[in-house]
């Protein structure tokens, strides 16, 4: 019991004090590795690479290392983390809903929206860098990307449809596969490093990272 | 609805957002394109993941508290479970070439996902606050590439930036 608190405690600093994807990665790295030993920069790689192989946002990372820090009570500790600051919203949107139709808080909320439509283009950039290696994964993000904007495809057949086709290049040998020992962004890009190349990308993704789909 | 698309659509947060914003503005009505644009632009200036913060907030317009705990617990603890399953199993996951190469796949498309998100977003924008966008894409761009800010800050200095360039009220509007 006293264990899972302290996960608690640790996980909801973190992420009350982050706003974004894994901005609170380096705050839990040095409670979780440095000062109490409980995970290794091996783990934490780990729990970066499983957000990025399963749906969802990239946040969910937390859920990963509360489990590996103890087991499901840490799980249920990383999700109360993960969740328990998206309340905050409320209070936000009460306080602007009111006054949303004032000329000032339409243009904020316009320079935001525009702001944050290039922040992700920029996240995009590092993402495509890992994953568009070869023609096969060219060609999907060259043939989804209009079909997105021009004929609103429902992203989920976008994403099926392009997992089956690297699945299918990779069994007849047209997609290039390969086979990664094991994570390495920790090593290579230390956990500490990881919030001033998140705020070069905007969106929680470091640049350059090894999530293990870079070539070995 | 949150539960269908906030757990099953890779590209991160915001283009999960841009599916959800096809289904309930588009398609089901449930929010106006004002509504999502407060819940959008809020979410991501507050603490924690975007995702869940937009949900919430979106439930929380619907429906008060009970569509935002709703849409919460929707919207996170599928996904939450599956990652619990992924860490148990990820040795043998990691190790398969068929599945990296599905993943591969799923992330090409993820770029393509980012980027129409960041049209989505934009364009009505564009179309109404041309000027705006000429001068806060660059310099976000700008800021991020340039100055190392980080994003949270860069959504700080542009809300004050519009604070301070009010769009003009509408012949007849009181502003």
């Amino acid at each position: 019991m006293t264990k899972f608190l302290l996960v608690l405690w640790i996980l909801v600093k973190s992420t009350f004090t982050s706003f974004a994807g894994l901005a609170s990665l380096p705050e839990i790295r040095d409670e979780l590795v440095e000062q109490r030993h409980w995970l290794t920069d091996d783990d934490l790689n780990q729990a970066v690479v499983i957000t990025r192989t399963t749906p969802g946002p990239v946040g969910v990372y937390v859920v990963s290392v509360g489990y590996m820090a103890d087991a499901v009570p840490g799980a249920v500790a990383g999700w109360i983390a993960m969740a328990a600051p998206s309340l905050l919203v409320v209070l936000l949107v009460g306080y602007f809903g009111k006054r949303a139709e004032h000329p000032r808080v339409r243009a904020m909320l316009q320079c935001v929206v525009l702001a944050s439509a290039a922040l992700l283009v920029l996240a995009a950039i590092p993402i495509g860098r890992e994953a568009l290696d070869g023609p096969l994964t060219i060609a999907i993000t060259a043939v989804a990307l209009p079909l997105l904007i021009m004929k609103r495809v429902n992203t989920l057949w976008i994403i099926g449809a392009a997992a089956a086709l690297s699945f299918v290049g990779a069994v007849a040998g047209v997609a290039h596969v390969r086979q990664t020992d094991r994570p390495r962004l920790a090593e290579q890009h230390p956990a500490t490093q990881v919030s001033s190349t998140d705020r070069s990308h905007g969106m929680g993704l470091p640049s350059g990272q090894d999530l293990s789909l870079a070539p070995p | 609805m949150f539960a269908r698309y906030a757990n099953t659509t890779f590209g991160g947060g915001s283009a999960t957002i841009a599916v959800l914003k096809q289904q309930i503005l588009t398609r089901r009505g449930w929010i106006g394109e004002a509504e999502f644009d407060l819940n959008y632009a809020l979410s991501r200036l507050t603490p924690g993941t975007n995702l869940f913060a937009f949900c919430t907030a979106t439930g929380w317009t619907s429906r008060r508290w009970l569509g935002a705990v709703v849409a919460l617990l929707a919207s996170s603890l599928p996904c939450s479970l599956l990652t619990v399953g992924v860490t148990v199993f990820y040795v043998e996951l990691h190790g398969s070439a068929l599945f990296q190469a599905a993943l591969r796949g799923a992330l090409a498309a993820a770029v393509a996902i980012m980027g129409s998100t960041a049209w989505v977003f934009a364009e009505p924008h564009v179309k109404a606050a041309p000027r705006k966008a000429m001068v806060a894409v660059p310099c976000t761009v700008a800021l991020s590439l340039g100055a190392h800010f980080s994003p949270v800050l860069i959504l700080l200095l542009a809300a004050l930036a519009g604070l301070l360039w009010p769009v003009k009220p509408a012949t007849g509007e009181r502003p």
